[in-house]
């Protein structure tokens, strides 16, 4: 294993190579992670029971800041009847966690919701279910009291959606939620209105026929919810850029030690190429050190990532729900693909550096 | 031999560096298959830039080498050429430090795509012959100097070179080390027909040579083809350059 010997040669050197390399496929793999969970846990929201249409205000970023009025929502619900659920949807600062997920919504959308304890919340009555991670986290069960902008709320049941996100949270009467949720003085409004339908095609009609009627409210199918929001839009921009500059840094430390490794091994490459080595022979060794370093530096900044999206889980006032605390397998292999791309478009300067060297020159070298 | 059966036919070759210094000027000669020619001369009278010409490692500036026939300036795979035409040995072994002294021999056949079960025979069957077997998996700095030049003279041989351009190959070594490895490059011109040009110092390495070059101030000012006598005892006379071209006697 040549290039093993070469890469221990320096090993301080091709540590701290591969450590950089971790570094910025750690960073890739965590921001990526956070990002494409977030939008999944968005999708989830719409997505878990099975809502083709999600309309929302046009001029909103997230999902949080749609702002549909009274009078629309009642416009809607007069056209569309049942069809139609209004969702209230916001966080809250609470002592147990800054970003308290608080879910309104109709008594009978309970019926869509998977009860793993306990029983559903009566309307009106202070009653609330508790999502199954909050529970966990809090060490609530069903039965327990739960206090939220300073009202008292009993916990009837507790819910499991599969989306991390809504299973972190709290879900009540719509008014309860319209109540904690609105700012004083301000007026009551929803967040998302969600539509069923009896398919695709029916969809479809709806998303054109609402977009047409409601010029201040979008309609758009329930799996584009995320994409389409323009915070998410943002934050995928803000996450390709960190992505690119990490990943630029990454290629540069490891064509800055390749350079410096050749530098230091100019004798040697003359004596190959004396030998009749051509300077792509040269670079094909050099390929190798740079896979190596690229790998081991993928996989261990695959295991960064773990660490630290776990370490950001644990802290409540940043994870509650929203970190997720692993990432598909595609992604990991993403990395470890992009790593790879790295080792070669790392060799591009010393490519350039070998392609100068002249064997008499080289073997003088001192 | 005659010009027309040589292998190497050397004319009028210069090589001038940046700053005006003359490294060789005007050197000319031929030399045959299964010869050995040792080129001898001072401390910088342009031996090591002959060898580096000849092996095309470098170009001169004025003069041609012809090597079978080639004339070597419109070669266009300089480093293929060194590779299947050429074994270089130089006075400091010159291993790669990394690679064992298997994969040290074995690295000018990667140059000319001999698969790797055949690059390892072959290397390992000349290491043995060569009595490094058992140090074959040694990285160089774990053996001696003479076994690190020995694996030098291996790595020379092991493309089966038409030429071997050796520059002080023994100027490093102790006198039983060095006999060995000209013992080595002997067998080769003899047992194989190898033209072998050495660039010595020692009168005793160019004694075993079929002829002699002699260069001072980068300019031939003698061959001989007799041999070299032993220090302190009189020699034949170096008989001075008679022409441009020098043809061996």
């Amino acid at each position: 294993m040549i290039f093993v010997r070469n890469l221990l040669r320096a090993p301080i050197r091709s540590l701290l190579t591969t450590l950089g390399v971790a570094a910025g496929i750690g960073l890739f793999v965590a921001v990526t992670a956070i990002t494409r969970d977030i939008r999944r846990q968005i999708d989830g929201v719409t997505g878990a029971y099975g809502l083709e249409v999600v309309t929302y205000e046009r001029r909103s970023t997230s999902p949080f800041s749609s702002r549909i009025s009274t009078a629309q929502m009642d416009s809607l619900l007069a056209r569309y009847g049942g069809a139609v659920t209004p969702l209230v949807l916001g966080t809250h600062n609470e002592r147990w966690s800054a970003y308290a997920l608080v879910i309104g919504a109709p008594a009978e959308f309970q019926g869509r919701v998977a009860l793993i304890a306990g029983e559903r919340f009566k309307p009106g009555s202070g009653e609330a279910l508790i999502g199954e991670i909050a529970a966990q986290r809090l060490g609530l069960q069903s039965g327990s009291a739960l206090v939220l902008d300073g009202r008292r709320f009993r916990l009837a049941g507790v819910y499991r959606t599969g989306s991390r996100l809504l299973d972190g949270g709290v879900m009540m009467d719509l008014p309860e939620a319209q109540a904690i949720l609105t700012r004083e003085g301000a007026v009551q409004q929803f967040t998302l209105a969600l539509f069923r339908t009896e398919g695709p095609a029916d969809a479809a009609a709806l998303i054109v026929e609402l977009n047409q009627r409601y010029p201040r409210l979008r309609a758009i199918p329930g799996t584009e919810f995320a994409g389409a929001m323009r915070l998410m839009r943002v934050v995928d921009a803000f996450v390709r850029t960190i992505s690119v500059v990490a990943l630029l840094g990454t290629c540069l430390v490891v064509g800055n030690a390749l350079v410096m490794s050749l530098a230091e091994r100019t004798r040697e490459l003359g004596i190959l190429m004396t030998v009749g080595w051509t300077p792509w022979l040269v670079l094909r060794m050099l390929l190798a050190e740079s896979v190596v370093v690229c790998a081991v530096g993928a996989l261990l900044g695959n295991g960064l990532a773990l660490v630290v999206l776990r370490v950001l889980n644990g802290i409540e006032s940043i994870g509650f729900g929203w970190i997720p605390v692993r990432f598909p397998t595609e992604l990991a292999a993403a990395s470890v693909t992009i790593a790879l791309g790295l080792a070669l478009v790392a060799l591009v300067w010393p490519a350039f550096v070998v392609h100068r060297i002249q064997p008499l020159t080289a073997l003088r070298h001192e | 031999m005659s010009s027309n059966a040589s292998l190497i036919r050397v004319e009028s070759i210069c090589r001038r560096y940046a700053g005006g210094v003359e490294a060789l000027a005007g050197v000319s000669f031929t030399a045959g298959a299964g010869e050995i020619v040792a080129v001898t001369g001072p401390s910088g009278c342009g031996k090591s830039t002959l060898l580096a010409l000849l092996g095309l490692l470098d170009q001169p500036t004025a003069g041609r080498v012809i090597v079978g026939g080639q004339d070597l300036a419109v070669i266009r795979h300089p480093a293929q050429f060194r590779a299947r035409t050429v074994g270089f040995v130089f006075q400091f072994h010159h291993m790669v430090p990394t690679m064992t002294l298997l994969e040290n021999v074995a690295a000018p056949m990667i140059a000319i795509g001999v698969p790797r079960r055949e690059r390892q025979a072959r290397a390992l069957g000349l290491l043995e012959g060569m009595g490094l077997a058992a140090r074959a998996r040694f990285l160089p700095r774990h053996v001696s100097g003479g076994e690190r030049q020995r694996a030098a003279v291996a790595r020379a041989l092991v493309n089966r070179p038409a030429i071997i351009l050796a520059d002080e190959p023994t100027g490093n070594l102790d006198t039983g080390n060095g006999e060995v490895v000209v013992e080595l490059l002997v067998r080769q011109a003899r047992d194989h027909g190898a033209l072998v040009i050495m660039a010595t110092h020692n009168p005793e390495v160019a004694r075993v040579a079929d002829w002699r070059l002699e260069l001072r101030d980068g300019v031939v000012v003698g061959h001989d083809a007799s041999p070299v006598p032993h220090p302190g005892t009189p020699g034949p006379p170096i008989r001075p350059r008679p022409a441009p071209l020098l043809i061996r006697p």
